[in-house]
């Protein structure tokens, strides 16, 4: 029983260490910013200029796949999938597992999606137009004690290889779950595989335990050639063929990520290190996508796009810039609804300085065509709040709406705007109306409720003994309207003044 | 037990931490930016949380020439209810000068909006208690709305819209569980000699 803890445990921590935390804990330490002035409202950071993009309500995206024209990306925290378009912009509300399931890979096999969560010794399969279904597959295993804990998955052929990381095996199933007569493949004791690619004929195996080893086999299930490590090869994340190379993300001990390039024999080619902390990799059309987890556990993770020389893919064609000037009522030199043009009411020093932007960029159909997300800044000498926000992705040369939004107001729309692939743009004077504090861009009385529950005199502090404050979280930080810290009168004079019953643009 | 498996035990009580933190985070029940496809829902919601029900009433109502009354009822099952906002449909061909008065339940509190919109056939009327006050429980009678029928004959339906709330103290969704509307049957004849078609609770 003793060994059998010890080896579980051992297995389960070398799975941890290697899906989970190191990306997370070693990126938090390398890179944290403290761009905590409103973080419970998770909203993502900005995107760099080669045009990665965010991942909505995913902290840890991990082992992406592409199902027909989708890309699906696990999300570890938030038990769901993601459901991406091919431009990479989320135009479907994701697959939602119920608690307890923290999804890390997923591998389309036939029919459906086979979903490997942590700790989970069933695989779970989706349909491909995105239905959970009934029916699980749990790998054999000997005794009650050894049960089997699959990490991911590798279509070969008309079988699915799975990797056993507590039963050191990688298991041969059919595409309905189902043993084949292949029996399943044994790797040493000391050998903990969990992800798998193919490029050619050979299947590479990720194993090992603090520094990983990749092992080769053919499509039959022999081994070939000599295992892959050395100096070069932290602990594999994924592994991931991209036409006769493999490529490995890999973190090592120092902290440093990167993706090694390999040819088939083993040599490496290579290392990209363009992106800061690596996970999953996916290949999709003529590029391959890495999935980055989030700085911490507020944020959301993020993608990148790499050309197959490792080269940025958007960096060919950067998209453009946009800079705002933002008027948030009550603050600063706005006014409000009732006063527009008199803004003696509103607070001039607010205490917040720094809020999350975020763009919509829609063509006259309402389809989305591109995105971008910031911060803006206050400028006390103009009693505005400023800042520029990189778009996600170029777009074609056209006139498109922009939709605004800032947690805590309104949307905003701005519409028959033209914009250029590589022309920047500015925006001055947006308005914002105050009091959606729910932020279902609406002024209401539920709105009005959380005003009533967190009012007066509540600091962000305080709110948090308020229990009848508390169970509005995470909105309760919002019903500081004007960004003096404190809720009270000013704050619900404002809401008064702003008109609700109304809805945002 | 050796070093190594110490070692991960203690990456997983690190975890295990983590874990926890995530599971007692509480889901942002809306994306940060709303999706272009979501389309809004024209049924009520009932609420997962409320026991608040409203009710229009008489049901149905004889409306005789003149100017009549419906009465909105409310039942807040035991929720302090904070504040009420009502969005009624009505059909501005049959029933005009459309008003809407305060009741007696809730009859201090502030009134937020009261607007009618007589082309569109539609009452917003929301009220709500001051910071000084306390949530209400109980019965009564939230608001009247008075109209004059614009036809002899025939009958028309006062509707309770999605967008109908009813708030409490402590819970942000709408503590709304049920509304039931009511039909307004014009003119001097009886109930017994028309078909009346009660309709269903929304």
């Amino acid at each position: 029983m003793q060994k059998f803890i010890d080896k579980k445990l051992f297995a389960i921590g070398f799975l941890l260490i290697a899906l989970i935390i190191l990306p997370v804990l070693i990126t938090s330490l390398q890179t944290r910013q403290e761009n905590r002035s409103r973080a419970s409202l998770d909203l993502p950071t900005a995107t760099d200029a080669c045009g990665s993009f965010t991942i909505q309500n995913a902290t840890v995206p991990l082992g992406l796949t592409t199902v027909g024209s989708e890309i699906w990306v696990p999300n570890y925290d938030s038990s769901s999938i993601s459901r991406l378009e091919a431009n990479g912009l989320q135009q479907k509300s994701p697959i939602t597992f119920e608690e307890g399931l923290f999804p890390l890979t997923l591998t389309n096999a036939g029919d459906t999606v086979w979903v490997i969560g942590a700790f989970e010794e069933r695989i779970f399969q989706v349909s491909s137009n995105g239905t959970i279904l009934d029916q699980t597959i749990i790998l054999p295993h000997e005794t009650s004690e050894d049960a089997s804990l699959p990490v991911d998955a590798l279509v070969v052929g008309s079988q699915v290889w799975v990797t056993d990381t507590t039963n050191h095996k990688i298991h041969r199933l059919d595409f309905s779950g189902r043993m084949t007569n292949n029996p399943p493949i044994v790797l040493p004791e000391n050998t903990f595989p969990t992800t798998l690619t193919r490029t050619n004929d050979e299947i590479w195996v990720a194993g090992g335990f603090e520094t990983s080893t990749i092992y080769r086999f053919n499509t039959d299930g022999t081994r070939i050639g000599d295992s892959i490590s050395g100096n070069d090869l932290g602990l594999v994340l994924d592994l991931l063929g991209v036409g006769s190379e493999i490529w490995v993300s890999h973190a090592r001990d120092d902290g440093s990520f990167g993706i090694l390039q390999y040819d088939t024999s083993g040599k490496v080619i290579q290392e990209i290190l363009a992106i800061e902390a690596p996970a999953g990799l996916s290949v999709v059309g003529d590029t391959v996508w890495v999935t980055e987890p989030a700085i911490d556990f507020l944020s959301n993770g993020k993608i990148y796009v790499l050309n197959n020389d490792g080269t940025q893919h958007f960096c060919d064609q950067p998209p453009p810039t946009l800079s705002f000037s933002v008027l948030l009522h009550g603050v600063g030199n706005s006014g409000d609804s009732t006063n527009p043009t008199n803004h003696s009411f509103s607070n001039k020093t607010p205490v917040i300085t720094e809020i999350p932007l975020g763009v919509n960029v829609e063509t006259s159909s309402g389809s989305l065509v591109s995105q971008g997300f910031g911060t803006v800044l206050y400028d006390g000498a103009n009693g505005v709040f400023k800042g520029d926000i990189v778009l996600e992705f170029p777009v074609d040369e056209g006139s498109y709406t922009l939709k605004l939004k800032t947690p805590g107001y309104l949307s905003k729309k701005i519409q028959d705007f033209p914009l250029a692939t590589l022309q920047n743009a500015a925006f001055e004077s947006i308005e914002f109306i105050a009091g959606d504090v729910n932020e279902d861009n609406s002024l209401d009385i539920l709105d009005y409720n959380i005003l009533l529950d967190c009012g007066y005199g509540s600091t962000r502090v305080k709110s948090q003994s308020k229990s009848r404050c508390y169970e509005h979280y995470p909105y309760d930080e919002n019903a500081d309207l004007n960004l003096d810290d404190v809720v009270d009168q000013k704050d619900y004079n404002l809401f008064l003044r702003e008109k609700p019953i109304r809805s945002g643009e | 037990m050796s070093k190594k498996t110490l070692a991960l035990l203690a990456s997983l009580i690190v975890l295990t931490a983590v874990l926890l933190a995530l599971a007692l985070r509480p889901e942002n029940p809306q994306a940060p930016f709303p999706s272009t496809t979501q389309n809004q829902t024209t049924d009520l919601t009932p609420s997962p949380q409320g026991h608040t029900t409203l009710a229009l009433t008489p049901n149905p109502l004889i409306a005789q020439s003149g100017t009549s009354t419906v009465s909105v009822e409310i039942d807040t099952g035991g929720d302090e209810v904070t504040a009420v906002q009502l969005e009624i449909e009505y059909d501005p061909q049959v029933l005009s000068n459309v008003k809407v008065a305060r009741g007696q339940f809730m009859e201090n509190s502030f009134e937020l909006l009261n607007a009618v919109d007589q082309q569109k056939g539609q009452i917003t009327y929301a009220l709500g208690i001051t910071p000084a006050q306390a949530g209400v429980k109980g019965k009564g009678i939230v608001a009247t709305i008075s109209f004059t029928p614009l036809r002899r004959t025939g009958q028309t339906v006062l509707t309770f819209l999605p967008t109908t709330l009813v708030t409490a103290s402590g819970i942000t969704q709408t503590v709304l569980r049920d509304s039931s509307s009511t039909t307004v049957i014009l003119g001097t004849a009886s109930l017994n000699s028309q078909a009346v078609a009660t309709p269903s609770s929304q």
